[in-house]
């Protein structure tokens, strides 16, 4: 009995090392894009599960509406990476860097980046929330940010709000456009100083951005093991609004949605970049 | 000037031509901005079949050009069925029994998937019109239900590209998608 204990133990650890990532062959989308995070099941006409189950309340069906048999079976639940590997924890694949640039262990509790191994970026940690602009550093999780570009072919049309009076961010001066807390003099900044060991960050495409959504979760919809300090607020992609040059794209970290924002809002980031030269696999 | 130097009826018939143009512009037509917004989903990542899906090549998922209800080259034949989101579950395994484009593996994409077609540079639809002709402007359902409001479950507006959540009993468009072999 003890031995039967340590042989699965040992299996499970193995497991762990992602060694049996290796030996479950995913389809080509599954190593390329990340799952969604969803775990448990919808019922209809409402109401979740716990686990991957689905039923239909008839009592709650509108006059008339009937609906029968299986609704399981083609749910986000039912399918993706965390089926394959047994795991519900797989649907991302995160680890965590430090200041330098060196890869640590999934148990540090110091890091200032995170590369996702699925989509290929890394991305910008931020640094303890407590309610004040700028008190942690240049990656306050309390900052915000107006979206502003200078880039005529990237910007819809319009670069934005500037921000010049409004003391939102670390570092801000008065009559000093380099502090001013816009997103592109922020992008300016970290480039400046660098960022564990990189200085070609930028801000995130909504598409990228988006790649974070923890679709499991919300309040706030993302990996707080990666992310912690995240906010429950939009977080600016670099994305324009078609015919709207007053507004950008964003991402609601607190439920996981998208929406168009007017760029003079003061709104939380996190910075990006590519991390492999590839990109995938 | 010219307006006042144009006798009556020259005017009166100005008018009736605006009024004649007005329909024609009704009808919602692509825009896109590529002078100034990046391309987030264009029609050159797509490898376009004969039979009536496309290939992705960015996420190995492979799509039916058209959305259900919609056939043919351009998918300007039949018209778009809409469902609820439990009708929408259902209906995929139908479409499985008797197969589209020689598979019956199709899914409902979930919302990570489904939001990977969502071209930003355009509106109205928010879709490379490459790989999916004629696409609508209109909203389609996703498999994943929503957390926060139980009720709700993930779709994509395709008017402007937006990824978010709609109560399970309202009718949705369906578009199908499978994995790559």
């Amino acid at each position: 009995m003890m031995s039967y204990k340590l042989l699965s133990l040992i299996l499970c650890v193995t497991c762990l090392l992602s060694a049996c990532t290796d030996s479950v062959s995913l389809s080509a989308s599954e190593a390329r894009l990340n799952d969604t995070g969803i775990t448990w099941g919808g019922n209809y006409p409402k109401s979740n599960n716990e686990d991957c189950s689905a039923a239909i309340n008839e009592q709650e069906l509108a006059k008339g509406e009937q609906i029968t048999g299986d609704i399981l079976s083609q749910q986000d639940c039912a399918s993706g990476r965390d089926v394959l590997l047994k795991n519900k924890q797989s649907a991302f694949e995160y680890q965590k860097i430090d200041g330098v640039g060196k890869a640590l262990n999934s148990s540090a509790t110091q890091w200032d980046c995170v590369i996702d191994k699925v989509s290929g970026l890394m991305w910008e940690v931020k640094k303890p929330s407590d309610e004040e602009y700028g008190s942690a550093g240049l990656h306050d999780a309390d900052d915000r940010f107006t979206w502003y570009s200078g880039v005529s072919s990237e910007n819809g049309g319009a670069v934005g709000d500037w921000n010049q009076q409004y003391n939102q961010c670390f570092g801000y001066r008065e009559n000093t456009p380099m502090s001013y807390c816009n997103t592109g003099e922020f992008v300016s900044r970290v480039n400046t100083k660098g960022l564990c060991g990189y200085n070609d960050w930028r801000l995130p495409t909504r598409p990228e951005l988006e790649t974070l959504v923890h679709f499991g979760v919300t309040r706030p919809a993302i990996s707080l093991d990666y992310f912690p300090n995240t906010q429950n607020d939009f977080y600016w992609s670099s994305s324009p609004v078609v015919r709207k040059t007053s507004s950008a794209w964003a991402v609601s970290f607190q439920f996981g949605f998208t929406a168009e924002l007017q760029r003079t809002n003061g709104r939380p980031l996190r910075l990006v970049r590519p991390a492999l030269e590839e990109g995938k696999e | 000037m010219l307006v006042i130097t144009m006798k009556k009826d020259t005017i009166a018939r100005f008018w009736i031509l605006i009024v004649l143009m007005m329909p024609v512009s009704l009808f919602a037509e692509q825009f896109c901005q590529p002078e100034n917004i990046l391309s987030t989903a264009p029609g050159s990542r797509y490898d376009i079949r004969e039979n009536g899906t496309v290939e992705d090549k960015n996420t190995g998922l492979v799509w039916l050009r058209c959305v259900q209800g919609k056939s043919g080259e351009n998918c300007q034949t039949g018209s778009a069925i809409e469902l609820t989101w439990a009708a929408a579950l259902q209906y995929i395994a139908k479409v499985n029994e008797k197969g589209v484009a020689g598979y019956s593996d199709w899914r409902m994409p979930n919302i990570r998937e489904l939001s990977t077609l969502v071209e930003l540079q355009c509106v109205e639809p928010a879709i490379s019109l490459d790989a999916f002709p004629f696409s609508p402007a209109s909203h389609v359902w996703s498999s994943s239900p929503y957390h926060f409001y139980t009720h709700y479950s993930w779709y994509v507006d395709f008017t402007n590209g937006a990824a978010t959540y709609d109560e399970r009993i309202v009718n949705k468009q369906l578009r199908l998608v499978r994995d790559a072999n």
